[in-house]
């Protein structure tokens, strides 16, 4: 086994630990960041990536204005007309993963 | 420009026409082959969201057409405002640009033990893991005087894209000044719960146009159907619905609305409120899984997969996911979002499997999009997660809310129009 296998073992069995330690805790297990954004990409595009004025591309955003948007769409201070009713089915960290997933696609 | 016969026989072979048995049937790679059946919305998705989630994992697609329709949007094909051309996608990104192995053959059984899909012309393939997504099928013969023949001629369902579609064309056209076109709504559960509805309000909007003292009326074995409230008062708004003048008339159930037999020549739906002679009469049959899924031994008693509701694998054989319509999904209504949603989460699970990893929570959402008119939508937007095997949709989310504010159902038009683009790239491109 080569370093890099070695090193990549190691930390996905430190991943796998901070996890296993998240599930003892009484937060309950959530849906990765990729699988959230793909619940978004039937509208927005895969892998966010849109061309289509009115569901623009996520790909790239800003990752608090996505957190920020959804929060607001979610708590109706931002008007639109699906996203309010959407954003409802999301909890914070929830959105926060969508958010990490998005803003890391280049 | 001549083509020598090696060539043809290569160019064959690539689109997987003449691969010999043996072929087909060789040792799968280290990473694992993945059959996936029904090249529909969910099975496209599938193939395409596995390649993402899995690079080194051979994948054949098995579908018989070289082109697929998507009931989406179909019934603008019907009232004239799309054609043919714009519900259709073809395989040719999912070969080109995502290296899946498409092949067009059709499924004629399976071995589950030795892991091997039979081909009607195509010999065997051994998969690691399968996925198929059926669709649906029409029930014939719940009805007296309805049969298939009935539904390829004077009462068309309209329930496929394609043919259907443009029959149903065809005989709008044809309601005399002042005739009637009826509708027969099917009982739950069936594929597109508000597209009965969706349809009924664009042939009045079309009547309103072309046939202004024509009227539609709906046979309906329900009391309620979905986004019912939305739909009824834009019916008032906009087909006089409620008045003495209403275009749209709608008996559900509990006035009759149930369908006792049908006489096709004379073209009278006799219900139990009472025989209705129609111009036009559009037949929605009940509905159950696609004839694969009973070929392949997957449905249940009531003709339907169940499936462990995380991971889409079948609860009858082991390394089988069925995805869509077809599929057992509890609150996830029969629709190509929910199609498309489900094949990602199963292409996840598949990927995480095949790689030795536990799945993960998955995460579902449908998002549908009705017409009751070119400049009026309306929508139902639901989250879903899984608690105890069970799909359970989220309360917060929801139908689209009734306002005074004209934008909003104009905004839902256009979206649903610039919408079905974009889906459908997410599911073929």
């Amino acid at each position: 086994m080569s370093l890099s296998q070695r090193l990549a073992r190691l930390f996905a069995l430190i991943t796998a630990t901070f996890a296993a330690s998240a599930i003892a805790g009484k937060e309950p297990a959530i849906a990765t960041g990729k699988m959230l954004g793909d619940t978004c990409a039937s509208c927005h595009g895969t892998r966010g990536k849109s061309f289509d004025e009115y569901m623009p591309s996520l790909a790239g955003i800003d990752r608090q204005q996505l957190v920020r948007a959804m929060r607001d769409y979610r708590a109706d201070r931002r008007a639109s007309v699906v996203m309010n009713r959407i954003a409802k089915g999301y909890d914070d960290r929830e959105i926060e993963a969508i958010a990490d997933y998005f803003s890391r696609i280049r | 420009m001549p083509i020598s016969r090696r060539e043809l026989l290569k160019a064959l072979a690539a689109a997987g026409a003449l691969l010999p048995t043996a072929t087909l049937a060789k040792p799968r790679g280290r990473a694992g082959h993945v059959v996936i059946i029904g090249g529909g919305i969910g099975g496209a998705t599938a193939a395409k969201y596995l390649r993402l989630a899995a690079p080194a994992v051979r994948i054949t697609l098995i579908e018989p057409g070289n082109r697929f329709l998507t009931c989406l949007r179909s019934n603008d094909v019907m009232v004239g405002h799309m054609k043919l051309d714009d519900i259709t996608f073809t395989y040719d990104a999912l070969r080109s640009r995502y290296g899946i192995e498409v092949i067009h053959d059709r499924c004629i059984g399976f071995d589950p033990k030795r892991k091997t899909v039979q081909l009607d012309r195509g010999g065997k393939l051994g998969y690691d893991k399968l996925i198929v997504s059926p669709g649906i099928d029409m029930i014939h013969g719940d009805v007296e005087g309805y049969n298939r023949e009935v539904a390829e001629s004077v009462m068309p369902h309209g329930w496929k894209a394609g043919a259907q579609t443009l029959l149903l064309k065809k005989q709008l056209e044809a309601v005399p000044a002042g005739g009637t076109w009826l509708m027969v709504a099917p009982p739950l559960p069936y594929r597109c719960p508000p597209g009965p509805y969706e349809r009924a309000s664009l042939v009045a909007e079309w009547f309103q146009r072309h046939n202004p003292t024509a009227k539609v009326v709906i046979l309906d074995p329900k009391d309620a159907f979905t986004k019912d409230v939305p739909f009824r008062k834009a019916w008032e708004r906009l087909y006089g619905y409620n008045t003495p003048n209403s275009m749209i008339e709608w008996i559900p159930a509990a006035q009759g609305g149930k369908v006792l037999r049908v006489d096709a020549a004379a073209g009278i739906v006799h219900a139990q409120a009472g025989a209705f002679r129609a111009d036009a009469i559009n037949y929605i049959p009940p509905q159950r899984a696609g004839t694969l899924a009973f070929r392949l031994g997957l449905t249940n008693r009531d003709g339907w997969c169940p499936v462990n509701r995380r991971t889409f694998e079948s609860e009858v054989v082991r390394d089988v996911h069925v995805i869509g319509d077809a599929s057992v999904a509890d609150a996830m209504p029969k629709s190509g979002y929910s199609a498309n949603s489900q094949a990602k989460v199963a292409a996840q699970a598949v990927a995480d499997m095949l790689a030795g990893r536990t799945p993960g929570e998955p995460a579902m959402i449908n998002v549908c999009y009705s017409l009751v008119s070119q400049d009026y939508g309306i929508s139902i937007a639901d989250i879903f997660k899984v608690v105890d095997n069970r799909i359970i949709k989220l309360p917060a989310s929801g139908v689209s809310p009734i306002t005074d504010s004209p934008a909003q159902p104009l905004l839902e038009a256009i979206y649903q129009r610039n919408w079905h683009r974009t889906f459908a790239n997410d599911c073929f491109a």
